[in-house]
């Protein structure tokens, strides 16, 4: 009797994946090329000869965001066409490892063909920058990231995000037979919007008078003179912080996959 | 091999199967027959797993198809009405699908493209339909699974190659293998089909062997009027009328499984009578 989880067929399985859908990675590579190309193409043009690393980065996020949400959205395309639903559900893996073989190209074989172009298009850009930087220092300038402050210092969080906002799209995909990538997006500002609604609330409406937030602790300010006394400072010990901060960096990502795998399940043609 | 038990189906509101009760066994071929939007397909697809009841059960190897488990899937394959074939050539699609189906057979495979003259050469998307559904056909064959479902197998297919196809599902049938054929051209498959079921309101309305069927009814053609009023069914032909009589001389004789689809549909009851008699 088949295991419903078998190594070796969710290799066989990925490499159907490749062999049927070559010729599309194929051309959504050259498509993200051309999208990098024109985001560097843009803060080129817009630097004004001022270039700022923070921009290229700024750039990645964006291109990534905007590129992975497409490619996840796309990945369940199949079961929103009768006939194409009917050959991948009726084929002999089980959703798991169905499931486990989209995750892989889209987290592992997007992420790295993303980087390796957003690094060749990075590199080429960069290099003519500081070519012209030599050239004529005066007139041109080129700026390193601070990582320690501002958009660096935020950079991993959106990172994170990413893995979670592609998770979310890939269960869109799953859920939504049609016009799944703008149903997702649709519900998934709603989710974004009454979160931080909850947020705002909770930290402007919920405390009284004298206490404030200041991260996962309550601070009571205690009088306006700087000293020991100035604030009482109550906060959960160290490793229940340290957890509710990790759960929410990386928890979301395998939320929704094992949501998805659920609904794949429940999924019929 | 296929146990379908008081199934309800619907389709959000439509109910499709109210209560419908069939037993499959291996070793057969079996034509579903019914009218258009009865659920021929609809029932396929409940065999194969990729529609759920709301209620009664399928079994298909004492095996629940909704679960799609890998050693289920393995031993179930479908050839639908409106198929797809992912656009790469017959060598990668084999080289690729067939480690998945434990029986597939690479000389079948290449046996039965021969018979069906398929070229080898070519991508799957720049065949015709019809060439593409006999590749599906020879590879579905070559998997040797234990359950073969075929909605419309013959559409697309040219006149040769429904002869083709009916010698190849002939010669593919054992007695481990159940085969199950939804169609409309009954003219086609009339010969090959061991099994007559006929679904109409959401239930079997007719479920008998060829054997047995030949064996208690007479299709002939009647000059004779009071023949023609005592009959079961009738109707006109170019000379005389085409009527379906009970078989009284117990002689087997040609079938028209179009007429006695006709038969059971305008007469269920008349007909079913003759089987119900012992």
């Amino acid at each position: 009797m088949a295991p419903n989880f078998s190594f070796s067929r969710l290799i066989q399985l990925i490499r159907k994946q490749w062999i049927e859908n070559n010729r599309l990675y194929l051309f959504s590579t050259l498509a993200l090329l051309g999208l990098l190309g024109l985001g560097f193409i843009i803060w080129l043009v817009a630097s004004n000869d001022k270039f700022d690393e923070t921009n290229i980065y700024v750039i990645f996020t964006l291109c990534i965001y905007i590129a992975g949400t497409i490619f996840a959205g796309m990945s369940f395309g199949m079961l929103g066409e009768k006939r194409k639903g009917v050959y991948w559900l009726g084929f002999p893996a089980s959703h798991l490892e169905k499931l486990i073989c989209i995750i892989f190209y889209n987290v592992i074989v997007f992420s790295v063909v993303y980087y390796l172009c957003f690094m060749l298009v990075k590199t080429l850009a960069v290099a003519y920058v500081l070519n012209l930087v030599a050239a004529d220092p005066a007139k041109y300038q080129f700026r390193h990231m601070d990582w320690n402050s501002g958009f660096g210092s935020a950079y991993a969080y959106f990172i994170y995000g990413f893995y979670s906002v592609q998770a979310f799209y890939l269960l869109g995909a799953v859920y939504f037979s049609r016009f799944s990538y703008l149903l997702t997006t649709g519900i998934g500002a709603a989710l974004f919007f009454i979160f931080m609604w909850f947020c705002i609330s909770l930290m402007s409406g919920k405390l009284p008078a004298g206490y404030g937030w200041g991260g996962f602790s309550v601070m009571k300010y205690n009088n306006y003179v700087p000293g020991p006394d100035t604030i009482n400072k109550y906060q959960l010990p160290g490793l229940y912080t340290d957890s509710i901060s990790f759960l929410l960096k990386f928890i979301w990502a395998p939320v929704f996959w094992v949501v998805a795998w659920y609904r794949l399940k429940e999924k019929q043609i | 091999m296929v146990t379908i038990q008081n199934l309800h189906f619907a389709y959000k509101k439509k109910m499709v199967f109210n209560g419908l009760s069939l037993s499959l066994q291996p070793g057969f071929i079996y034509g579903l027959l019914g009218k258009n939007g009865t659920g021929k397909s609809t029932l396929l697809r409940n065999i194969a797993g990729l529609l759920f009841p709301r209620q009664g059960s399928i079994k298909v190897f004492n095996a629940i198809p909704g679960k799609r488990n890998p050693s289920f899937l393995q031993q179930v394959f479908m050839v639908p009405e409106e198929f797809f074939l992912p656009d790469i050539s017959i060598e990668k699609f084999v080289k690729c699908n067939a480690p998945f189906y434990p029986g597939f057979n690479r000389g079948q495979f290449d046996g039965y493209l021969k018979e069906f003259a398929i070229p080898m050469d070519h991508s799957l998307q720049q065949m015709s339909y019809g060439q593409t559904k006999k590749v599906l056909i020879a590879f579905g064959l070559a998997c040797n699974t234990s359950l073969l479902l075929m909605d419309e197998p013959t559409n697309g297919l040219d006149i040769l190659s429904k002869s083709q196809f009916r010698k190849i599902i002939a010669g593919a049938t054992d007695e481990n293998k159940c085969i199950i054929i939804c169609t409309h051209q009954v003219k086609d498959l009339e010969n090959l089909i061991d099994r007559v079921c006929i679904i109409d309101d959401g239930k079997i309305l007719f479920d008998q062997p060829m054997a047995h069927i030949t064996s208690k009814l007479q299709f002939k053609i009647s000059f004779d009027g009071n023949e023609t009023k005592n009959a079961l069914y009738s109707e006109a032909a170019l000379q005389g009328d085409a009527i379906i009589a009970p078989n009284i001389d117990g002689e087997e004789g040609r079938m028209d499984l179009e007429m006695l689809y006709k038969a059971i549909v305008l007469n269920g009851g008349g007909i079913r009578s003759v089987f119900d008699k012992q």
